[in-house]
């Protein structure tokens, strides 16, 4: 098998290195990221609200030592926000300065010389493309590898399509263009996450450009373990009863399924109500960690508790 | 034993076998992971796959199915032998299958040019006939109406600022740069304000046998939204909530609504509104599809469903929804009243309740779209 720069032989390989961050992978989404590494390639993650796809990125980041420079999709985003800017404000004192002193000296002022001065990085101020090629950012391990920041493009289902197409752009070639300054081209291509929830298609196009994983909600064993991890002071018994009834309740038929993050909510705060087990008046009394609408709070609410916590204790132990 | 690139062919060949679209970019993804994975593992090759070959959630049943076909059985990858033709392309391009069979339409098209243009009087009286009284001729024509509508879907104010006279903001990037043009002189500061933006137009077209006569006229229109506008959904409900916008995206109306026809399985057989609604807010609408647009729900309101789980679903839509428009071909009828459990449900949420018989009808909604 071909090694990477980032000294992981295979999946496997990956996989046991994003554990000992605390981030359990399963095979599915192993494979998909190593050939992300591998291949250099942007990677696309679909899944419901709350299976973990904004952690993939920050553990890759932990897991490598490197930036995870965020960007976060919103209606309306577009290249000054997402790629560079100017700081007009400095620019503008910058201006009345050169103004002043040429005043003093009674010079006379050379416009290419003041634009140049104005449009240079000085006045540069770098949003999270720009930063994820620029070389600076690169980190050097001490054996010699660089290894390039992890750009995680989140929600991109709701930026416009105007700006996925400019997104399609930096991606294809990892450089950009500031007119005023020339072309960064990036010396290591960064490793690209990009989320959606699909409300709305991503581009084709952009989807061809990238790997594509969707993230299912982790098994029973998976979720016990990741409760564990990420919230240590649940009894690994009481873990394994709340992962048993999160399984029931994605089963329900809920508005809102619980998410991976809201069941470690949920577990944690009957750890610091002092539970050591679930029980019926535990479970009524903290339904609203884990369940956020109202319709879904009466509809659990209206099953057989008894049976519920009695089916949960035994798929529990 | 086959070459990997032959299996790696043979295996995209399949898929594209069963309808899914397999770019040849996806194909040569997929090469270059096995030679990064290897062959030795077939949960690997699996994987490889699923991440490279498809690209939405709803393919991964089709998917599942066809390695099961493909790779089932195989111990040893050097044992797979492909047998596919031998002149298969991996660079084919699948966009049409066009075929004769629309010249015999073609043919039959030409009069009904003549007869809209030589009886104009005729128009009117087919604009207003409903369509379950239209002969083939009549629906034709009101097709063609129908084709030829104009839509404008309401603007909302949209965060992307834009240069404007009156604006709130300072526009500091412009400001600069005109200023650069008087030699650094500041002049009078450029604004900018929040734009405009379309709102999302979304039908959710009723086609269970009840609806027979009037679905295909809606779907009609839905087309000529889809093709004569951005931001549209198309959705069909009969025994199953279908997603069509796609399909519906040829220009060619014929062609696009085969295609969708094509989609949807289940053209007649009742309609259970309450749980399709539920799985259409719980898919899209509430995650982004449904708010602040205008859905439009054609449907004649014969639930088989429970109307409760109808009414609470219409109340989710409502409060993400900008508008709910509901057109109801039955409505025309002399001395009609929403009694059928499913309409009497969900009209308290309905802000716009709209008959939707005839060319006239459908053109009345087009028109409250746009409001």
């Amino acid at each position: 098998m071909a090694g990477n720069i980032f000294g992981v032989d295979s999946p496997k390989a990956l996989a046991s290195e994003l554990e000992r961050f605390d981030y359990l992978a399963d095979e599915g989404l192993s494979v998909a990221l190593f050939l992300a590494l591998s291949l250099g390639r942007p990677i696309l993650l679909e899944g419901e609200a709350g299976v973990g796809k904004t952690e993939v990125a920050k553990t890759l980041s932990e897991w490598l030592g490197v930036e995870l420079i965020r960007l976060q999709c919103y209606e309306g985003v577009d290249s000054s926000m997402a790629v560079y800017e100017w700081d007009y404000p400095r620019q503008l004192l910058h201006l009345r300065t050169i103004e002043v002193i040429e005043a003093e000296n009674r010079s006379d002022l050379d416009a290419y010389a003041v634009e140049g001065e104005l449009y240079s990085e000085r006045f540069l101020i770098r949003r999270p493309l720009l930063r994820a090629i620029d070389p600076a950012n690169l980190v050097e391990t001490k054996d010699g590898r660089r290894l390039p920041p992890v750009l995680l493009i989140d929600e991109i289902d709701r930026a416009d399509d105007e700006f996925e197409a400019y997104l399609l752009e930096v991606l294809s070639d990892f450089s950009i263009t500031v007119p005023e300054l020339g072309t960064f081209v990036a010396e290591v291509p960064p490793i690209v996450i990009i989320t959606s929830n699909r409300t709305r298609d991503v581009h084709d196009a952009l989807k061809r450009r990238c790997l594509y994983h969707w993230v299912e909600h982790p098994d029973f064993d998976r979720e016990v373990e990741i409760i564990t991890r990420r919230a240590p002071q649940v009894e690994r018994k009481l873990a394994g009863q709340v992962a048993a009834l999160a399984e029931q309740l994605r089963g329900a038929g809920l508005y809102k399924p619980p998410g991976i993050a809201e069941v470690i909510d949920w577990a944690q705060s009957l750890a610091v109500l002092g539970e050591i087990e679930i029980g019926e008046a535990s479970l009524r009394s903290s339904l609203g960690a884990v369940l956020k609408y109202r319709e879904d709070q009466e509809k659990i609410r209206s099953l057989d508790l008894t049976e519920l916590v009695r089916s949960a204790i035994l798929r529990g132990a | 034993m086959a070459r990997p690139a032959e299996i790696v062919a043979g295996f995209a060949f399949t898929l594209r076998g069963e309808g899914l679209k397999v770019p040849p970019s996806s194909v040569q993804h997929f090469h270059r992971a096995l030679s990064e994975l290897g062959w030795s593992q077939l949960s690997l090759v699996y994987w490889a796959g699923r991440s490279t070959l498809i690209t939405r959630p709803e393919s991964i049943e089709t998917y599942d199915r066809c390695f099961d076909r493909f790779f089932r059985g195989v111990g040893d990858m050097k044992e797979l032998a492909v047998s596919m033709p031998s002149s298969v392309l991996i660079l084919t391009d699948e966009e049409d299958e066009s075929g004769n069979e629309d010249d015999q339409d073609r043919a039959d098209e030409l009069p009904v040019d003549q007869i809209i243009s030589l009886r104009y009087s005729d128009n009117e009286v087919l604009r207003s006939k409903d369509f379950s009284e239209m002969d083939e001729t009549e629906l034709k024509m009101a097709y063609r109406l129908i084709q030829l509508f104009r839509w404008s879907p309401p603007l909302r104010r949209s965060l992307r600022l834009v240069r404007s006279r009156s604006g709130r903001e300072i526009d500091l990037r412009r400001t600069l740069r005109e200023s650069m043009a008087n030699g650094g002189e500041l002049s009078l500061p450029a604004m900018k304000d929040r734009g405009h933006r379309r709102r999302k137009v979304v039908f959710l077209c009723d086609v269970s046998g009840s609806m027979e006569p009037y679905a295909k006229p809606v779907l009609q229109l839905a087309h000529s939204a889809v093709v004569g506008t951005e931001r549209v959904e198309v959705f069909t409900m009969a025994t199953r909530l279908t997603r069509v916008t796609r399909e519906l995206q040829s220009k060619d109306p014929d062609r696009a609504l085969k295609g969708a026809a094509a989609k949807v399985v289940d053209y007649s057989g009742g309609t259970r509104l309450g749980e399709l609604l539920r799985k259409f807010n719980d898919l899209y609408a509430i995650r982004g599809m449904g708010r602040r647009s205008v859905v439009v729900i054609s449907s004649d309101g014969w639930d088989r469903g429970d109307p409760t789980e109808l009414a609470e679903e219409m109340a989710r839509l409502k409060r993400v929804a900008h508008r709910i428009v509901w057109i109801n071909p039955l409505k025309a009828m002399p001395g009609y009243a929403p009694l059928a459990r499913g309409m009497a449900a969900a009209l308290p949420f309905v802000d716009n309740f709209l008959e939707g018989h005839s060319v006239a009808a459908l053109e009345k909604l087009v028109e409250v779209i746009s409001q």
